[in-house]
């Protein structure tokens, strides 16, 4: 099933419904779908679920491939918003990876294209 | 819970050891291979896992004491990593029968392993892994 069509689709009650799918592929493409959203349309209780999202234990933990995991997808759709409230969303929420999860949420922004312009980041 | 190839999920890894000592030849050249992509070689902890990158190769976490089983593995996705051309993450996890299909295909070389083993305990234990992570991927 084509994940983007679905969360294209969906009213925004329902992306907050695929945040907590047993589909960790259906999160992630509800998290990517919410960062479409803020950027044209920018609204604190979607920057809320997708804040939520990140820090949820299971996602956290759930590795969508290699060492990506779904929170740094969250992180990714994040970090791609142009809002203040975002950026301090994005650095607020740094604070809970860790060590080498750090390490891997950084090498995946940077594979994924995202030019680091959080100092915090290039110190970490 | 998907953990990746930590041990638990090696399952060929305790009956037959490190890829590097039991198949020393294939793992030479797979590493070979690795290096002349210039895929970015992490052996810095236990796992095997491979993470695709954006236009360029993707790293590959490589445990030294991981089984060619789980080897193949990781280096099956390589492989279809580089032949879909480095199109990034986003790519394979915006369609869920996409990327189960990579997933199929990665686990079929650990079942070809087990196959030439004719270890069908090992190749019980991949199903079972397989199964595990066809569940997480459509969340059923």
């Amino acid at each position: 099933m084509n994940l983007v069509r679905q969360t294209k689709e969906a009213a925004n009650p329902q992306l907050g419904e695929f945040l907590n799918s047993d589909s960790f592929l259906l999160r992630a493409a509800a998290m990517d779908e919410i960062s479409n959203r803020l950027q044209t349309n920018f609204d604190d209780n979607l920057l809320k679920s997708l804040s939520d999202a990140v820090r949820e234990k299971r996602n956290r933990e759930t590795f969508v491939r290699g060492t990506i995991t779904v929170a740094h997808i969250g992180m990714f759709a994040l970090a791609r918003i142009n809002h203040f409230k975002a950026r301090e969303k994005f650095l607020s929420l740094l604070s809970i990876f860790k060590d080498a999860d750090l390490k891997d949420l950084i090498w995946y922004l940077e594979a994924e294209g995202i030019s680091i312009a959080f100092p915090e980041l290039q110190t970490a | 819970m998907w953990n990746k190839f930590l041990t638990t999920n090696d399952p060929a890894r305790e009956k037959y050891g490190a890829a590097k000592n039991s198949h020393p030849e294939e793992y030479k050249n797979i590493l070979k291979i690795l290096r002349e992509n210039e895929v970015d070689i992490d052996q810095s902890r236990p796992m095997m896992a491979y993470s695709p990158a954006k236009n360029r190769a993707g790293r590959f976490i490589l445990d030294p004491q991981a089984s060619l089983a789980a080897l193949r593995h990781e280096f099956k996705h390589f492989l279809d990593d580089k032949a879909a051309g480095y199109p990034g993450l986003k790519f394979y996890r915006e369609d869920d029968d996409k990327f189960w299909k990579m997933e199929f295909w990665a686990f079929a070389e650990e079942l070809k392993f087990a196959r030439q083993q004719k270890d069908y305990d090992l190749a019980r234990k991949i199903v079972k892994l397989m199964r595990e992570r066809k569940a997480e991927i459509f969340g059923r």
